[in-house]
């Protein structure tokens, strides 16, 4: 029963999902005055969201108090987490909510700037990834390391002052939106194709109940 | 010329270093390269606001997070200081929870410089910030056809939808209550959400840079009607409407920083190809 | 008076009397039911050892064994990977054969293994897959359940978690498979650092420039998900394989008439789908 019930309520699930993209008496159907069906299945959605939050929350302090309690490597890193996790929530629950001030720096000072940071050093990263990784070997890569040029100067006011999009072929820049509009368009809906095939492939194997991974099974 | 053969194996080190002053110098000193607006991406984003009448409501959507804000938070705030300017009516939602926060602050900056300029940007009136809600694209679907529903009748500040008078006009996310949607984007949840589930409408995109190449073939397909491309994007709109900003200020950094990418390109083929000759003699 | 007009004017028609009148449909319900049946005939097929395609020889699942056994001989661990874990992604689900495959090659070279993770219950899940391979393999008592890790949900915690291990533990193989946001760069780079050999394997096309640039092999789009169906040699993912392969040619076939008609100006095709 462990692993049929939630098969059924897969495909159970999937199915009236899909009746109500396409159905309008379906996406219409009100189970009472002015309620449809679809909204109190959208609302229980909300609800398991916030229950697979507060799940998250349990588990992230079981495996961070197991770290703590066996002294595992890294354990104070563990306390740390567990401090700023049920600090930052009690503080946003019952100090305030989201307009409180501390709330708001917290969020404002730490977390946005961090963010950032982090994502500044993909900078950095595709600088020294760029030069170690292009390198004519052939002649794909001398049309890639072209084309690459071409697009960074197209992009930049850079490429503006060196050939300027008034004049032939509309400038670096004109020749990136070639680029971007003509070859990478068609190699971009190629992949997404195949990608999407890919996907709808796995659902499908999900909804008929073929796909059992998912539960934890490993067959 | 062993030298040249040495710049081959630069030092990750050296490359970090220049890079870091390539960004921060023309930060602190511009050079005041020009900009040059794009007209099929740029342009029909700024003429959609420009065309709306006052009054009609738009509904913006922030879907990034701090990491993302360096290229969409100027994106945003111009959108936004656009239609204040113009009287089109601006509801906010959020498919990030952790963008949700980050998009009010940067709203709520635009509303009080407008405010001291004389320009209305009252919040309840001319701008509603709904938020994240929780549910994925079934609660952005359920959205479509009852707003208010969907939303539990609340905005992120706990304001009751009944106390914002501009709610009072959107009770559905239809075609009708709103000319269009504006998607700031950084990953997903982001744009398939809008072209799944409201292909019909007229909807505009902000994006981070990296999307760009993957969102053409949207903007080409007809599925958006414009797009905001990374930091350039950012900077076109502020010129565009007339207010640099941030953009324009790191457009310098940014052309200094691809410069020295390209160094680094030619200068390791150089050694590369340096080594290679020595090693075949 | 306009939204009085827009409030008085006729509703559009639902298509067949009950399907949502919105752009393609009806085209898409057609797709949809096709491709069901078809990957549901496939599997059955692939089930009951009928002949059903082949699917070819995917090189990139090579580096996978060329990898583990680098680092065997330089006695490094291999660490894999992937970001978006939810458990109920097929991306996961993908990167789970992947795992296997590499449980039991470390298995049975007695290659130390690291797997990190963004999300919980998955973790639980790669620490049984990877337990079973050690189980497999004869050496259950070689499994080590601490470096099946939690790093955090959030994005960058998680990456500079993971660049911290490693920066710290230098695999010699770094396994980024699945699907990837802006962390994937700063993985492959920290990898590149420590001179590990790199592969990638992504249904994320805004990360495959990343990954092409900083790995030393990288499988493309559904190369991902035809390499776990390979991998995993069950006739459930084989067969849905070879469906998706029908389906995709079927899908050429329209898109080249379509254009050639487009070009002809006969948008029969194109009213078609959008029907």
């Amino acid at each position: 029963m462990k692993r049929e019930v939630p098969i059924v309520l897969t495909f159970l699930m999937t199915l009236l999902r899909f009746c109500f993209e396409m159905l309008e008496p379906m996406l219409n159907y009100q189970i009472y005055e002015g309620v449809t069906l679809f909204s109190r299945i959208s609302f229980s959605v909300t609800f398991m969201y916030c229950m697979g939050l507060f799940m998250g929350l349990i588990n992230l302090t079981r495996v961070h108090g197991n770290t703590i309690r066996r002294r595992r490597e890294h354990w104070i890193y563990s306390v740390w987490l567990l401090i700023v996790m049920y600090g930052y929530a009690i503080l946003g629950l019952f100090f305030g909510g989201m307009e409180s001030k501390p709330f708001t720096w917290i969020y404002d000072a730490i977390i946005v700037p961090l963010d950032s940071t982090m994502f500044s050093m993909l900078a950095f990263f595709i600088a020294s990834s760029a030069y170690r990784a292009f390198r004519i070997r052939n002649l794909e890569s001398i049309i890639m390391m072209v084309v690459a040029f071409v697009v960074m100067l197209g992009n930049v006011s850079l490429g503006e002052v060196i050939w300027s999009s008034e004049s032939f072929l509309g400038g670096f820049k004109g020749i990136k939106d070639w680029f971007l509009a003509i070859p990478n368009a068609a190699s971009q809906r190629a992949i997404g194709i195949g990608i999407f095939l890919g996907s709808y492939a796995a659902i499908l194997r999900v909804a008929l109940g073929l796909e059992k991974r998912y539960l934890g099974s490993l067959d | 010329m062993k030298w040249l053969e040495k710049l081959d194996t630069i030092d990750p080190r050296w490359v970090y270093i220049i890079m870091a002053v390539s960004l921060v110098f023309p930060v602190l000193k511009p050079i005041g390269l020009a900009i040059t607006i794009d007209e099929t991406t740029t342009v029909p984003v700024f003429n959609w606001i420009e065309s709306l009448q006052p009054g009609d409501i738009v509904v913006g959507d922030v879907a990034f997070s701090g990491g993302s804000e360096g290229e969409l938070g100027p994106q945003l705030q111009s959108w936004f200081r656009h239609c204040m300017i113009k009287g089109v009516k601006v509801i906010m939602v959020a498919q990030w929870n952790t963008g949700e926060r980050l998009g009010y602050t940067l709203l709520e900056q635009v509303a009080n410089e407008l405010e001291a300029e004389g320009i209305s940007a009252e919040y309840g009136v001319d701008w509603v910030y709904v938020g994240y809600k929780p549910g994925g694209t079934t609660l952005w679907r359920q959205m479509q056809l009852d707003f208010w529903g969907a939303c539990a009748e609340t905005d992120m500040l706990g304001n009751s939808f009944q106390d914002l008078p501009l709610m009072h006009r959107f009770k559905k996310w239809d075609k009708e209550s709103s000319k269009g949607i504006m998607a700031f984007v950084a990953g997903s949840p982001g744009l398939p959400t809008y072209t799944t589930y409201f292909p019909d409408y007229e909807i505009y995109v902000g994006n981070v840079a990296v999307q760009v190449p993957g969102a053409m073939n949207t903007l080409r397909a007809g599925q958006i009607k414009g797009l905001l491309a990374g930091l350039p994007g950012g900077a076109q709109y502020e010129l565009l409407l007339n207010r640099p900003g941030r953009a324009v200020k790191l457009m310098d950094a940014q052309s200094m920083g691809h410069l020295w990418i390209m160094v680094l390109v030619v200068l390791g083929n150089i050694g590369f190809y340096m080594k290679s000759r020595a090693r075949d003699e | 008076m306009l939204n009085l007009l827009i409030l008085a004017a006729e509703a559009p028609a639902r298509k067949w009397g009950i399907f949502v009148p919105d752009d393609s449909t009806i085209a898409g319900l057609f797709l949809a039911l096709t491709m069901g049946i078809l990957v549901y005939v496939m599997i059955q097929r692939a089930r009951a050892g009928l002949p059903i395609p082949e699917i070819r020889r995917i090189a990139g699942l090579e580096a996978f064994e060329e990898a583990v056994g680098r680092a065997t001989e330089m006695g490094r661990p291999v660490h894999i990977t992937t970001y978006y874990q939810d458990v109920g992604d097929y991306d996961t689900w993908a990167f789970w054969a992947y795992l296997a495959h590499v449980a039991k090659l470390c298995a049975s070279y007695d290659t130390r293994i690291i797997n990190t993770n963004s999300e919980w219950l998955t973790m639980t899940v790669n620490e049984e897959i990877i337990r079973q391979a050690y189980l497999e393999a004869g050496r259950p008592d070689a499994f080590n359940p601490d470096d099946v890790r939690f790093m955090s949900d959030w994005q960058f915690g998680y990456t500079m978690g993971v660049a911290g291990m490693i920066a710290r533990e230098k695999p010699a193989a770094n396994f980024l498979v699945g699907y990837f946001y802006a962390e994937s760069l700063i993985l492959a780079e920290a990898g590149a650092l420590v001179g590990a050999i790199q592969v990638a394997a992504t249904s994320s096309t805004a990360q495959l420039p990343f990954f092409v640039a900083s790995c030393d092999y990288t499988m493309i789009g559904e190369e991902f998900y035809a390499g776990a169906a390979a991998l995993s040699r069950e006739p459930v993912i084989y067969g849905s394989v070879v469906a998706q392969d029908v389906t995709r040619v079927a899908l050429v076939i329209l898109i080249i008439i379509g254009a050639v008609l487009n070009t002809i100006g006969s948008s029969l095709i194109v009213d078609m789908i959008k029907y």
